[in-house]
């Protein structure tokens, strides 16, 4: 019985001291990189920002090459009706 | 009424480059001052995030810089012309330009420089940024890059003077840095309304009479 207490007891200790080490190294993992994450993402999002009339430009370029030129349909006077 | 006439005056890479270089030398300022300053200034959680931000934005600056060089460099090549001033613009500009600043500008007066896209910068810009992008930026970006990582470049270091000049350097350029931020955005409200000459670093395009007076009278 004593000797059950006593491996409890080490045990008990153990994971406190386990539980205080997890603590400090989630502590430590918060928000440093968070915050540089952050600011890389408001870079990116700078980029992408200023690229977006290029890349309209060039989407309005390729459905244009792909659809094809449609040339306004002229009326002839013999089709009118 | 006269339809208004714009000039495409920012292209897209040197527009990213500029929001780029704004966002990182706000974060390397106000990071700066928790690692300088760090018993007085608890803005972030801990030194080492100002450490870790300090070094991100500082890469970026880098890199931004870097783009700013190729594309004026390879790309559009008209770097000389855009950022060394003329002749003229070192015998009469300067003062001309000065005086309006100092001046006329209070007066009512309107700009004496209509921008172009090769002649974007008034004189006082042009020697302003010549100091800045050719010497203030690549060594504030030197001495930092030394400082993110000491020890490849050590005799680079000892040959500088040691660690100790090399922080007093970076520090000093880094002043010179900030303190120039604050002109430029003074004076870059100084046009027709007080985003006339900010919404063209967005949009690219600039509207003709963007340099007029504020008070002109119509």
């Amino acid at each position: 019985m004593k000797s059950t207490m006593t491996i409890l007891m080490v045990l008990v200790t153990q994971l406190g001291l386990a539980s205080n080490l997890m603590a400090s190294t989630a502590t430590r993992e918060d928000g440093s990189m968070f915050l540089v994450w952050m600011f890389l993402g408001m870079c990116a999002l700078i980029v992408i920002i200023q690229l977006m009339p290029a890349m309209f430009l060039l989407f309005g370029l390729l459905k244009s090459l792909f659809t094809g030129n449609k040339s306004p349909v002229k009326v002839n006077a013999s089709n009118k009706e | 009424m006269s339809p208004k006439t714009r000039i495409y005056l920012q292209p897209t890479p040197v527009r990213i480059w500029h929001w780029l270089n704004a966002l990182g030398i706000i974060t390397l300022c106000v990071t700066a001052v928790q690692i300088r300053f760090p018993e007085h200034v608890h803005m972030f959680a801990n030194y080492k995030t100002a450490i870790l931000l300090h070094n991100a934005a500082g890469l970026v600056v880098t890199f931004s810089f870097t783009l700013w060089f190729i594309y004026y460099a390879l790309v559009s090549r008209n770097m000389f012309k855009v950022y060394v001033p003329s002749k003229d613009d070192l015998q009469y500009g300067i003062l001309r330009q000065a005086k309006f600043y100092l001046l006329t500008y209070f007066l009512g007066w309107a700009n004496p420089h209509h921008p172009t896209p090769e002649n974007k910068f008034n004189p006082m810009q042009k020697s302003a940024y010549l100091a800045i992008m050719f010497l203030l930026v690549p060594l504030v970006s030197l001495t930092g890059l030394l400082l993110t990582n000491v020890s490849p470049m050590r005799d680079l270091v000892l040959l500088i003077g040691g660690l100790k000049i090399l922080i007093a350097i970076h520090f000093l350029l880094a002043c010179s840095l900030c303190a120039f931020l604050f002109t430029h955005v003074y004076l870059a409200t100084l046009g027709k309304t007080p985003m006339a000459y900010i919404k063209p670093m967005w949009t690219g395009w600039e509207e003709e009479g963007a340099e007029e007076h504020p008070h002109k009278a119509s």
